[in-house]
């Protein structure tokens, strides 16, 4: 009898231990590619467009963004149970606030082109939705294992949006890729093999929305989502099953003429 | 024999005039454009024909070969379950059934026409490869298809490539500027350089203004071909007369006051107010580009209301803005409110008249008077500006500014 | 010419050939059914019962929603009261089945006074149970009934519908009734001014009433183009007088009746009783061969079509009344109504189905429409399933005439798509 119940519980808790690690996996998974916050929550497009001019532009941003991200759901998390309801939102942007100087200044410091080429939308990443949003929606109300979980996952969901969308403006925007190194802007390496056929609009505002456009559709494209039609399947096949029958028709008068 | 009762509820009398014959008749009137233009191109190309026409040519294999690409996985993607439907009635496979649908249902042969009569002979492929990639996929394709654009997809195209490739175009008109064929300054530098309110014919004489014997675009040169063209077409019923007659006769008559408060008299004014018409594309953009059934409004008066909005814009832009094009943005921008229009006018048509009246005048009105008013203020601030050179002029939209503050010759013997 | 609206230009290709200026068929059928009840299924009050000998104008009950009688088309017997499909209420329901003796009886009637008042007249007509003939069966009386002041009197021989010729055909045998009908009407309500209205390329017909008008003063002949709704009132009154009304035509004073109607109240006020037989047009490519068929109200449509020769093709679909305005039948074995003009078979191979292209916003539905409305915008609407901004569009105004889907250049069902959407806009618009 004890061998049988030790047996039961140990399978118990393999089942719970299974559920915890599917859970904590899927909020990790759900970041990238289901709820992708810029493809399909579109959250946070502000810094969007202009950061993905080049690659190297939105990786930083996307550091900058896994950083904040990072280290707010985990002070959210933590003190979730000791903020009060009605003052919550305030609180969080003030730690959201110090984080987002904490990088900027330290962006500043060590990669001062970087900086000045992503210019005012680095203290704007404290209103970023994405943050503020997860922050609200997840940290303050799941473990702190679980919300670095999905920060990371958004983090990288995020990056992925960016980087694919920057990888075609780059490209058909100057013409090829150039990596700098963001620590140093002296060195840079390029390659730009269609730079005489580069439509330069595509790096500036008209581009970025376009392609950003084009992306989210060509994503939901794969997503399956269902766009309504027009016509209902009955109508449909009604109409062509009639149409069938009307080409006979003719095609049996003309036989017989 | 053995009949059988079938019940159907479909529509028994339909027309016997249908889109496709309507398509067919306005591709017609196109080519009929392109060729002439190539017919003058060879003419006036001398040493440099060879070139003009191994362009001319692979620039239409690049338009059309990309329209229809574009259009069939368009189709298949929008139209999906039209042709599974089809395919299981009618026994034919899905993707043939796309092939033909392009050409009969998504008509993309009128696009790549259009493009191509936008650009100057001489364009490099890939602008006009973007342009036609561009206007196709997101003048027409993301919309939802035919009939279902907002935008004229031709003139989408070209917006992007001005936009992009200005210096290219603007270099496209000739092989070489400077050669037989392009003595002499485009006719929009000419008409800036000289503050809009010349009558520059010694640089371009009356009837070759109207003759088109002078470099531009593909087809907006040749005003007589153009106003022959129109008239057909009215005739016919392909495109709608309205549209066509109030843009013009609204530009006409906005020049028209122009120029007599310009100074040039009744009959000058007349001369004044038609060379104004003949070039920068007005012409072609009153048959083609602004009478696109999709893009204006549905009703009578909205019609109306669209192109006398459209004149104005055309106006406003060409006249007092730096871009060289005014008549492709003014056709977006009214396209753009076309949606506007057909809300405001949405309820029975021969209800509330006074407001449709009302306010066909007020834009008539508005017409007139910003011609007047155009007319005092250019004359006014005319003595102010600098002149400058006229020869080999290339103006782009950037440089034209410097071009403005920049000293010249004085060209007071062009204007009167 | 109005460039906002190209309102009353569409020609229709009317095959008024098949049928017009042919000899007309006399069919004498065995049994004819009258239903035995009204518009909106209610059984008739006072109804005969099987087995009763009835004759020709013989009060077979009184409609319980206008209150006017119906009346046996024939003289025989009763045999039953029978559910048979009824193609307006769109489900079967009683029928009085009549066996014809062949011999056409009529009940005795006397002729009226030469002036009544309107009062009697409004009663004349009542009592006489006559409803429009052109199509819709409206009571008459209710229209001659208005408080409003009557200027003139319009008599509607237009007939713009494809493929129908019964007006034509029956010009030249009726037009005495009508022009005392005219004047005896036009003396009851004070209205001086009496019009024919045909279509100016009926030129048999245009010849016959000239005749017959010599020398009056009161009534007078106009002629139309041959456009395609101008049958309709509103476009004939806009044609003719030049005037738009609301609702009712009584609103700007004119009343527009059919001439089968006139010629049946002629006949009624000279005392030889109403019209019980008309002259029905069985047209279309699918009949052997199509003819206008003298028969008495309630023949079913089957037994003609045999008795002129069939059809003669293997698919065919039929419909009551002309190709433009007419409901598609599922059986031919129901009997015809008094209002309806004729029967169409058209062959399956002539429609055309499933080749529409996307919509071009063209504007030929706009410039057409005799209510006005933008068919274009409704059809966006209801694609949609937007019903409030289609309400708002006026939908529930479309009469159905088919005339957008006639000119529209894509073929696109339009007339169908509002058709089948207009019960739902009403049911929507009513829960508020």
């Amino acid at each position: 009898m004890e061998n049988n119940n030790s047996s039961v519980t140990s399978t118990e808790q393999t089942k719970k231990v299974k559920k915890e690690h599917s859970k904590a996996f899927n909020v990790f998974t759900s970041g990238i590619l289901k709820d992708n916050p810029v493809l399909v929550m579109l959250l946070g497009l502000c810094p969007v467009i202009p950061a993905t001019t080049s690659i190297i532009n939105a990786l930083m941003m996307t550091i900058a963004v896994l950083f904040v991200l990072l280290f707010s759901n985990i002070i959210i998390s933590s003190i979730k149970k000791i903020v009060p309801n009605e003052i919550r939102i305030p609180i969080y942007i003030v730690i959201i606030a110090t984080l987002v100087t904490i990088v900027d200044l330290l962006l500043k410091a060590f990669a001062p082109d970087i900086s000045e080429s992503l210019g005012v939308f680095i203290p704007l990443i404290t209103v970023n939705c994405i943050i503020l949003g997860r922050g609200e929606a997840f940290a303050s109300k799941n473990t702190i294992v679980h919300s670095i979980l999905d920060a990371l996952g958004m983090a990288i969901g995020f990056g992925i949006a960016c980087v694919t969308i920057a990888f075609f403006r780059e490209l058909l925007g100057t013409g090829g890729f150039t990596l700098v190194n963001p620590f140093n802007a002296e060195q840079k390496v390029a390659w730009l093999p269609l730079q005489k056929y580069a439509a330069s609009v595509m790096v500036q505002g008209i581009g970025g929305f376009l392609t950003f456009g084009l992306v989210i559709g060509v994503f939901s494209l794969f997503l399956k989502t269902k766009v309504p039609s027009k016509n209902s399947d009955t109508a449909l096949k009604n109409t062509f099953t009639t149409l069938h029958d009307i080409v006979e028709c003719q095609k049996s008068e003309r036989r017989v003429k | 024999m053995e009949s059988q009762l079938v019940y159907t509820n479909f529509s028994r009398v339909k027309s016997k005039r249908k889109t496709s014959h309507v398509m067919i008749e306005l591709a017609s009137a196109l080519l009929v454009l392109f060729i002439a233009s190539i017919i003058y191109y060879g003419i006036k190309g001398g040493a440099d024909t060879g070139k003009y026409m191994l362009r001319i040519f692979l620039n239409t294999l690049v338009c059309f070969v990309t329209a229809f690409a574009v259009e069939y996985f368009g189709i298949i993607l929008i139209d999906r379950k039209t042709l599974k439907a089809y395919e299981e009635a009618m026994k034919q496979n899905m993707w043939l059934t796309a092939l033909k649908r392009t050409v009969t249902h998504s008509y993309f042969y009128v696009t790549p026409l259009i493009t191509m009569l936008l650009f100057p002979v001489y364009t490099p492929i890939h602008v006009m490869f973007i342009s036609i990639l561009v206007g196709e996929l997101i003048g027409k394709m993301v919309f939802g298809g035919f009939g279902s654009n907002i935008f004229n997809p031709a003139l989408t195209g070209r917006i992007f490539a001005t936009i992009c490739f200005s210096q290219e175009i603007a270099n496209g008109t000739a092989v070489k500027v400077g050669t037989d064929i392009s003595t002499g300054a485009t006719i929009n530098g000419i008409a800036n350089s000289s503050g809009w309110l010349g009558m520059y014919t010694d640089q371009l004489s009356n009837l070759d203004l109207f003759l088109g014997n002078y470099r531009g675009a593909l087809g907006e040169t040749m005003a007589f071909l153009l106003i022959i063209l129109g008239i057909y077409l009215m005739i016919r019923k392909v495109i709608d007369y309205r549209l066509t007659l109030t843009y013009v006769v609204s530009l006409f008559i906005f020049a028209f006051f122009m120029g007599v408060t310009g100074k040039h008299g009744f009959v000058g004014s007349l001369e004044f107010a038609f060379r104004q018409i003949c070039f920068g594309g007005i012409l072609f953009g009153a048959v083609f580009c602004i009478t696109d059934p999709v893009t204006s409004p549905v009703s009578g008066t909205g019609k109306i209301v669209f192109a006398l909005i459209a004149a104005f814009v055309t106006a406003m832009i060409r006249y007092f803005g730096s871009a060289p094009e005014g008549v492709a943005y003014s056709i977006l921008v009214a396209n753009m409110l076309a949606p506007v229009i057909d809300r405001m006018l949405s309820r029975k048509t021969n209800q509330k008249m006074v407001y449709q009246y009302v306010s066909i005048a007020a834009l008539s009105l508005l017409v007139i008077g910003s011609g007047i008013g155009t007319g005092l203020y250019i004359d006014a601030h005319k003595a102010s500006e600098k002149p400058e050179e006229k020869a080999n002029i290339r103006m782009t939209s950037n440089e034209k500014f410097e071009m403005v503050y920049s000293e010249m010759a004085s060209l007071e013997g062009v204007i009167e | 010419m109005n460039i906002l609206t190209s309102l009353g230009r569409k020609h229709l290709n009317g095959h008024k050939g098949l049928t017009a200026d042919r000899p007309t068929v006399h069919y004498d059928p065995d049994f004819v059914y009258i239903p035995a009840t009204d518009n909106k299924g209610v059984d008739l009050k006072d109804a005969l019962t099987a087995g009763s000998k009835v004759k020709c104008q013989t009060v077979l009950g009184v409609r319980a929603d206008f209150n006017i009688p119906v009346f046996s088309s024939v003289s025989g017997e009763i045999v039953e009261i029978k559910k048979i499909y009824n193609k307006s209420l769109l489900r079967a329901a009683n029928y009085f089945v009549i066996k014809n003796d062949k011999k056409y009886t009529e009940e005795t009637s006397k002729p009226t006074s030469e002036n009544l008042t309107k009062e009697e007249l409004v009663e004349f007509l009542r009592s006489n149970g006559f409803t429009g003939l052109g199509g819709a069966a409206f009571p008459t009386y209710i229209k001659y009934k208005t408080d409003a002041k009557i200027d003139h009197i319009l008599i509607n021989d237009v007939e713009c519908e494809p493929y129908l010729t019964t007006d034509y055909t029956s010009t030249g045998e009726y037009i005495d009734d009508v022009v005392l009908a005219a004047t005896r009407l036009a003396s009851a309500m004070g209205v001086k001014d009496v019009v024919i209205a045909i279509k100016k390329n009926k030129l048999k017909a245009i010849e016959h009433i000239k005749k017959a008008l010599e020398g009056n003063s009161l009534i007078r002949l106009v002629l139309v183009k041959d456009v395609y709704p101008a049958g309709y009132e509103r476009t004939l009154i806009k044609m003719v007088f030049k005037k738009e009304y609301n609702v009712l035509p009584s609103e700007v004073g004119v009343i527009v009746n059919n001439f089968q109607t006139m010629a049946s109240i002629g006949k009624a006020l000279k005392g030889e009783g109403r019209l019980s037989r008309r002259y029905f047009t069985f047209s279309g490519e699918a009949l052997n061969s199509p003819a206008n068929v003298y028969a008495p109200y309630g023949t079913m449509i089957n037994e003609i079509i045999e008795a002129i020769g069939g059809v003669n093709t293997s698919k065919y679909s039929i419909v009551a009344g002309g190709p433009m305005m007419g409901r598609p039948l599922r059986q031919i074995d129901i009997p015809l109504a008094e209002a309806d003009s004729g029967v169409t078979v058209l062959r399956l191979s002539q429609l055309e189905v499933g080749k529409d292209v996307p919509c071009l916003r063209c504007g030929e539905c706009v410039d057409h429409c005799p209510m006005y409305l933008q068919p274009v915008l409704m059809y966006q609407a209801l694609n949609r399933n937007d019903y409030e901004r289609a309400n708002k569009l006026g939908i529930l105004s479309c009469v159905e005439c088919g005339l957008c889907s006639a000119v529209c250049p894509s073929h696109i069902e339009l007339t169908n798509k509002f058709a089948s959407a207009k019960p739902i806009v009403k049911i929507k618009t009513m829960k508020k």
